[in-house]
C-alpha cells in the first residue's frame, strides 16, 4: 500500500468523503467521480507511505484533461490542499493516484517532440493548401474509450486550410504515440492511432478525404522519427515505463497546471 | 468571387454553411460528400497506424505490463449496484481488525472497510470517530498537521504538506 488520497466535498476536509488506497502492486489508481462527487470537490489530501513515493493528479475533465492540480510525496509525506480554489472549486470530475519508484528517471517530452515534429510537417506539408496554426500540444492521453488498455503521448496540431477563392477551413491532427518496453526491457514506441477532423461547412467531407490519407501517412514518418529518438535509450534496460500528464512533477507539495501543457515519461531500471 | 473569410468567419456555424450553399449555388460548386450529421458539423476519422513490424517483433513483455496494472473505479458512493453492509458489523470488524494495522497489508484492509463503512454510513458519529482513529494509526498524527491553521476565509488556496511529525506549510 503507498498512496491514499482523500476527496472532501467541503473546504477545509469537510463534508462527505471519498477515500483511495492504492496498493504497492498497482501503478495507477483512476476515478471518474460520480453524481455525488463530480463537480463538487473543494479539498483533498493524500499521503504516501509503505515504501514507494506518490502523486495524486485531480482533473477538471472527466477523462484526465483539463486543468489540473496535483499533489506530490516522497514517502512519509502527507500533502494537501485544504482549498482547491476559487477557479476550480466543484469542478474537479476525474483524478488518477500513482505509485513513484525510487531513482526514476524521469523526462518532458515536449521539448523533445515538438521542434522536430513542427519542422517535419512543415516539410510534409510545404507547397500544399495546409499549414501549421500554431505549436503542436503534447499530453498524455489517458485509456481512451477506443483503445482502453493503454496510454498515450498525444500530439495535438490544429491546421488551416487555405483554399482558392473560398472561406478558408480549420481542420487538427493527433496522432497518439504509444511507448512500451519490449520483452528485453529495452523502450519501444510507434505512433498507434491519427484522428483527424475539419470543421464543418459545404466542402468539409471533399477537404477531409483529401487530407486524412496525407496525415494518416505521415505517422509512419513519425514512427521513424520516434524510434530515432529513442535510440539513445537502446543501451539501457528498463522494468517499468509510465507516464504521467503535464510537465514532470515539481519537489513542491504541489502543482497547478495544464494537462495539455506536456507529457512525462517515467522509466524505473530496477525491478519491481 | 472575393476571398472574404473575415466576414464569414463572424458568422454562427450555421449562419455560414447556409452562405457558403448560397456561393456554391452561385458559382456551381457541388460537395461530394452531405454535410456531417456530427453534433458539430465537423467531419472527423479515427484510423488506427499500421503497427511497424519491428514493434511487432517485440511486443510488449510481461514486466510492461506489470508495471502498468491500473486500478479502476467509478465513485462508489449512491451506486446502487454497490451492496451496502451493516455499519455496525463494519466498525466492529474495523476495531478488530486494527489491533494489527502496524502490519502494511493489514492497514490496507481496514483502510478498505473504512471506506466501506464511510460508504454505508456517512454521517454516523461512529464512523466519524473511527475514521479519526484508523486514520492516526496507520498514519500518524501527522495526517491530520493539514487541519492546523485552516484559512476561515475562502479567498485563498490552502495548501502544504508535512513530512513525519515536522510540519511544515508553504
Amino acid at each position: 500500500m503507498s498512496v491514499h488520497t482523500d476527496f472532501y466535498i467541503d473546504i477545509n476536509f469537510g463534508g462527505d468523503v471519498d477515500s483511495f488506497s492504492l496498493n504497492n502492486d498497482w501503478r495507477y489508481w483512476w476515478v471518474v467521480f460520480g453524481s455525488k462527487f463530480g463537480n463538487n470537490i473543494s479539498s483533498f489530501r493524500s499521503t504516501a507511505y509503505g515504501g514507494t513515493d506518490g502523486n495524486t493528479f485531480a482533473f477538471t475533465g472527466n477523462n484526465f484533461l483539463g486543468t489540473y492540480l496535483s499533489l506530490n510525496m516522497q514517502e512519509g509525506w502527507t500533502s494537501w490542499w485544504s482549498y482547491v480554489g476559487d477557479d476550480l472549486n466543484d469542478k474537479i470530475e476525474s483524478a488518477i493516484l500513482v505509485n513513484r519508484n525510487k531513482n526514476e528517471f524521469v523526462t518532458g517530452l515536449k521539448d523533445q517532440i515538438a521542434g522536430d515534429f513542427a519542422s517535419g510537417m512543415d516539410a510534409q506539408l510545404k507547397g500544399t493548401q495546409v499549414s501549421r496554426r500554431g505549436d503542436p500540444r503534447i499530453y498524455t492521453t489517458f485509456w481512451p474509450g477506443y483503445d482502453p488498455q493503454k496510454t498515450f503521448v498525444s500530439i495535438e496540431q490544429d491546421l488551416h486550410v487555405s483554399l482558392d477563392w473560398w472561406p478558408d477551413y480549420d481542420a487538427q491532427v493527433r496522432y497518439d504515440i504509444y511507448l512500451y518496453l519490449d520483452g528485453k526491457g529495452v523502450v519501444q514506441g510507434y505512433v498507434a492511432w491519427v484522428y483527424v477532423w475539419v470543421e464543418g461547412g459545404i466542402f468539409s467531407g471533399d477537404i477531409f478525404d483529401s487530407l486524412q490519407p496525407k496525415l494518416v501517412d505521415g505517422a509512419s514518418a513519425l514512427t521513424t522519427q520516434l524510434q530515432a529518438k529513442l535510440a539513445i535509450f537502446s543501451g539501457f534496460r528498463f522494468s517499468s515505463l509510465y507516464l504521467l500528464p503535464g510537465p514532470p512533477p515539481s519537489s513542491a507539495f504541489g502543482d497547478i497546471r495544464d494537462a495539455k501543457s506536456d507529457s512525462t515519461l517515467v522509466l524505473w531500471p530496477n525491478p519491481l | 468571387m472575393e476571398k472574404n473569410d473575415e466576414g464569414l468567419k463572424q458568422l454562427n456555424r450555421s449562419d455560414r454553411i447556409r452562405e457558403e450553399a448560397r456561393r456554391a449555388l452561385e458559382f456551381g460548386q457541388t460537395p461530394k460528400r452531405p454535410l456531417s450529421l456530427h453534433p458539430n458539423m465537423r467531419v472527423e476519422g479515427l484510423t488506427a497506424a499500421p503497427r511497424p513490424q519491428c514493434s511487432a517483433d517485440n511486443a510488449p513483455g510481461e514486466e510492461f505490463l506489470k508495471s502498468s496494472r491500473v486500478k479502476i473505479v467509478s465513485s462508489r458512493s449512491a451506486n446502487p449496484l454497490i451492496a451496502k453492509e451493516s455499519p455496525h458489523f463494519l466498525a466492529e470488524q474495523i476495531q478488530h481488525e486494527l489491533k494489527r494495522a502496524a502490519d502494511p497489508q493489514q492497514a490496507a484492509k481496514v483502510l478498505e472497510m473504512l471506506n466501506s463503512l464511510t460508504n454505508a454510513d456517512p454521517h454516523g458519529e461512529t464512523t466519524q470517530a473511527l475514521r479519526r482513529k484508523v486514520l492516526s494509526r496507520v498514519f500518524g498524527e501527522r495526517y491530520f498537521e493539514s487541519e492546523r491553521n485552516l484559512p476561515q476565509e475562502r479567498s485563498s488556496r490552502g495548501r502544504g504538506s508535512s513530512i513525519f511529525s515536522r510540519g511544515k506549510e508553504d
